[in-house]
């Protein structure tokens, strides 16, 4: 019956072609295999994003008198709705945690080396997206602690000279955190992220496919035979398994450790003490916070910053930066400042945490 | 493909059984909720917006009673006039709930003594503002007195 | 047309001359008190610019007689009818040339009342200042001589929420009220900031609150014979009072020579000396009715008069109330903090259960266990309502918990199923090889 099928298409889609590339798609198998899930594990948390997400829509109402109120709803009167915010809140959570895996594990085994450098490039974009998906969906409970978390975080940007008043206002749609930005936020989380997010994947999974995994560079210059598994059915059903045993601890946090909603915002109340961004911006908060007020003649927040900048650029360049890798050959260097990296998200994040 | 034994045949059909079998129940227990999910609930939104009193022959003049409406107490009052009011009944003083007195067919708050009149303004004692007023509408078929927020008004 | 474009020069400035001459005339003729006294009395013109006679359309001369349109000194001759400042004892007659006239009044402000130098002559300010007393208190000492304001106005020093400062001015200086031999605590009792009316009236801004003349009286201010404190309650308090004037407690206390309300409702009251802070009313809680320490009943009942029992059985009633109340609140913050649908039992304690309450704090006022009783059981039924709609939705746990082993399994069973297959495919790919 399914061939039937397949030459019904087949005669008017030619896909022979893309099935028996398919079937030729192979994965190396050797010690650093294993982090080769975290990307098919980012990219299943996407999906179920997505789909919780469009769920949840179902339901949501924007606005700073309906927002707050309509997740109170999904989640005491809508059947599952509990359910179904828990896990597209700890999805996200979970997905920033995954492609920052993926993320350090892919520049360890310096896979944006040539020819890859494009896909990094992607990659790095999306993890930026990714933040932005975090930062503009925190808000739309319009929960106490998301109104502050917002307007504090981008009360950042002011620092920038010359541009920064634009640049807040832009992002707030107005001189404070209303209605309108919860709009516009609302906006970007649903739409404009999700179709460039979108386009952006397509591109990376398709320069993926195109040219097949990276191999560790020990690997690649070594003579011995290749231990190869097909994609399909072999690691795809092991990809599967991973995606099972995700899901299944993601359900597992959803029911005993559900999000709660909070009390509403109130713009005229005073920030409660303590106000912290999520996670994943907490070592910049924290940063910022233990910059002095001025370096030298210019604003200790502005330095912060730019140094910030900087950091993100040189992300964004890592493959044309690191001429050895392009010679499969081990730079320390990047090694260190990888290290050093990890070491600095690491340790402002848990100073965030116990420090106030 | 090498030959298999006939229990190896066996243990694979049983295996690829009990794969679908459970692939299937996986995607139904993930798919009852997504169907329940979407299935509207009973109360539509969260903002209540109406409650129904019932027969407005249950309400005889120059008597009041308190209602629930959606999460807030609501007190309707017939007067000796036939007439029906509504409002909060919230007192604006400091929140008691205030009832009516019909002897001097006007509403009391029992807290602090403070007194409004049957149009919700404060006419004696510590509130500092009138009671918020609910729409009474009476449908003409069922003789069912509906209570509404007034016109322009959110909870 | 012919002299058009004189007309347009001229005309203006004419108008102007007339206009700024009539004015300065006009203003000239009230000025002449005030343009001398603006240089010798700089704070009294001043503050005559904001009072209510000035405002009114009344000069200086109105009340201090002269002649206004005079310029020199002439202007305050006897034959002008000028009577000047008067004298403390003067004073109450002084206003009283006006306020005591309602004819007068009807002018002005007709639903004004004209008894207020009546009034002042029952006080006790009144009565020393009868008899030659000129330390006491006048219409000028609280009302201010020249910056006359409506009770009404909030910078008026006889706005609600100034009245206390205005009283202290000379009943909070111990040196000024020596010869008196009163307490001088009164204002700090008032400002305690653990003082219910107090707190009512400067922090939350809520000008019900009484002040020192809701209970003092106004112009007709005198301490409430101590069998009246609980009248004067009553005035707020109706439901309170009622049951208190039909309780044992009211003859018992008028015998005692004790406040009524304000006896218990002190902070840390003393039959000993029961008028000890007296003013200083705080915020009451269940705790006062017992027979512990913080209870006040010990004060005077002691271990096995019907009182003592009464007020055990009260409080041990209303502790475990309290204890049911905390259970109530606690499970209900958790379950809807976990997502569950709690409105039912919220409506109830916020509405039904919350009232209930406050009925009871009435109800204990009859100091009578057989009326205590019927509202505590209606308290006790709907706080029994609320917590079972509680445990109900904590049930709802379980069910969650069902899910997720249920789910769990099937998922379990689902990964087994696949490492199986995948282990097979990988023996048929060796087999392959």
């Amino acid at each position: 019956m399914s061939s039937r099928f397949f030459n019904w298409f087949n005669n008017r889609y030619k896909i022979d072609t893309l099935l028996y590339f398919s079937r030729e798609k192979k994965v190396p198998v050797h010690r650093g295999t294993i982090w080769y899930y975290f990307g098919g594990i980012s990219l299943f948390l996407f999906g179920l994003q997505v789909l919780t997400g469009l769920l949840l829509l179902f339901y949501y109402r924007v606005g700073p008198d309906a927002s707050f109120e309509s997740i109170k709803f999904i989640i005491t009167r809508v059947r599952f709705g509990w359910f179904l915010r828990s896990m597209h809140t700890w999805s996200a959570n979970l997905m920033v945690l995954t492609v920052i895996v993926h993320l350090f594990s892919v520049f360890f085994h310096r896979s944006y080396r040539l020819p890859r450098e494009l896909t990094w490039l992607t990659g790095v974009v999306m993890l930026f997206m990714v933040m932005a998906f975090g930062f503009s969906g925190y808000l739309l409970p319009w929960n106490e602690l998301s109104f502050f978390a917002t307007k504090v975080g981008t009360d950042s940007v002011r620092a920038f000279p010359i541009v920064g008043d634009f640049l807040l206002k832009l992002m707030r749609g107005g001189s404070d955190v209303t209605g309108v930005t919860l709009s516009r936020f609302f906006g970007l989380h649903i739409a404009v992220l999700p179709l460039l997010f979108t386009m952006i994947l397509a591109l990376h999974l398709f320069f993926v496919q195109m040219q097949g995994m990276s191999e560790p560079m020990k690997k690649q210059t070594s003579t011995a035979p290749r231990r190869t598994i097909p994609f399909f059915p072999d690691f795809a059903l092991r990809d599967l398994l991973v995606w099972l045993v995700v899901f299944d601890f993601l359900i597992a946090l959803s029911v005993f450790f559900p999000w709660e909603l909070g009390t509403k915002a109130d713009p005229f109340a005073s920030a409660p003490a303590g106000i912290k961004p999520e996670w994943y911006f907490l070592f910049v908060f924290q940063a910022l916070k233990m910059l002095p007020a001025h370096i030298g003649p210019f604003e200790g927040e502005l330095v912060g910053l730019t140094f910030l900048g900087i950091g993100g650029l040189a992300l964004v360049l890592v493959p044309f930066l690191d001429r050895a890798a392009a010679k499969n050959l081990r730079n320390r260097w990047f090694d260190l400042a990888g290290a050093l990296a990890l070491g600095f998200f690491a340790i402002f994040t848990v100073l965030g945490y116990i420090l106030d | 493909m090498t030959n298999q034994q006939p229990d190896q045949h066996t243990r694979r059909k049983f295996l690829a059984a009990i794969l679908s079998g459970s692939f299937i129940a996986v995607a139904g227990a993930i798919i009852y909720p997504i169907f329940r999910f979407l299935t509207p609930p009973p109360q539509e939104t969260e903002i209540v917006a109406s409650a129904n009193l019932g027969k407005s022959a249950d309400f005889p003049p120059n008597t009041g009673k308190i209602f629930r409406f959606g999460n807030r107490p609501g007190i309707i009052i017939r007067g000796s006039d036939s007439k029906f009011r509504a409002f909060f009944a919230t007192c604006t003083h400091l929140d008691c709930i205030v009832q009516y007195d019909a002897k001097a067919e006007s509403i009391w708050c029992a807290c602090h003594n403070g007194r409004y009149d049957l149009n919700g303004l404060n006419i004696a004692g510590p509130p500092p503002r009138p009671l918020t007023p609910l729409k009474v509408n009476i449908l003409p078929d069922s003789d069912e007195v509906i209570i509404t927020m007034t016109e322009g008004k959110e909870v | 047309m012919k002299y058009y474009k004189q007309f347009v020069i001229i005309a203006p400035l004419a108008l102007w001359a007339i206009f700024s001459l009539t004015v300065s005339r006009a203003a000239a003729a009230d000025d002449n008190c005030i343009a001398c006294h603006r240089e010798i009395n700089p704070d009294i013109v001043t503050a005559f610019q904001n009072d209510a006679h000035s405002a009114a359309g009344l000069s200086c001369a109105a009340c201090h007689g002269g002649d206004q349109a005079l310029p020199d000194e002439s202007a305050m001759e006897k034959k002008h009818g000028f009577i000047g400042a008067p004298k403390r004892p003067d004073i109450p007659a002084f206003c009283g040339k006006c306020h005591s006239d309602p004819g007068y009044m009807r002018n002005y402000n007709p639903s004004l009342p004209t008894d207020q130098a009546d009034k002042y002559w029952t006080s006790r300010h009144g009565n020393l200042l009868k008899k030659g007393d000129a330390k006491v208190a006048t219409c000028a000492s609280c009302h201010r001589a020249h910056g006359i304001l409506s009770a009404k106005i909030p910078n008026s020093s006889v706005y609600p929420l100034n009245v206390p400062a205005t009283c202290a001015s000379c009943h909070a200086v111990a040196a000024y009220m020596a010869p008196y031999g009163i307490p001088t605590d009164q204002y700090a009792q008032y400002t305690d900031s653990s003082n219910v009316h107090g707190y009512a009236l400067f922090v939350k801004r809520d000008v019900g609150a009484p002040a020192c003349n809701d209970c003092h009286g106004n112009h007709g201010a005198n301490p409430p014979g101590v069998g009246s404190v609980g009248q004067v309650c009553t005035q707020c308090h109706a439901l309170n009072g009622e049951l208190f004037r039909n309780s044992p407690h009211k003859e018992a206390f008028d015998m005692l020579e004790v406040s009524e309300c304000a006896f218990c409702h002190q902070a840390s009251p003393d039959i000993s000396d029961p008028h000890r802070r007296i003013h200083l009313i705080v915020h009451p809680t269940y705790r006062l009715i017992g027979t512990d320490q913080r209870a006040v009943c010990s004060q005077c009942h002691t271990s096995g008069d019907t009182g003592w029992s009464t007020a055990t059985a009260i409080s041990t009633e209303r502790d475990t109330l309290e204890v049911k109340m905390a259970r109530a609140k606690d499970l209900l913050n958790n379950v809807e903090r976990r997502g569950f649908e709690i409105s039912d039992a919220r409506w109830l304690l916020d509405g039904e259960v919350r009232h209930s309450l406050m009925e009871l704090r009435t109800a204990v006022h009859a100091f009578n266990l057989n009326s205590y009783l019927p509202v505590y059981t209606k308290a006790d039924t709907a706080l029994d309502k609320v917590l079972t709609a509680g445990y109900e939705a904590e049930k709802e746990v379980g069910g969650r918990r069902a899910y997720f082993i249920v789910i769990t399994i099937l998922i379990a069973v689902l990964a087994v199923a696949l490492t199986l297959k995948l282990r097979e495919m990988a023996h048929g790919h060796k087999d392959e090889e």
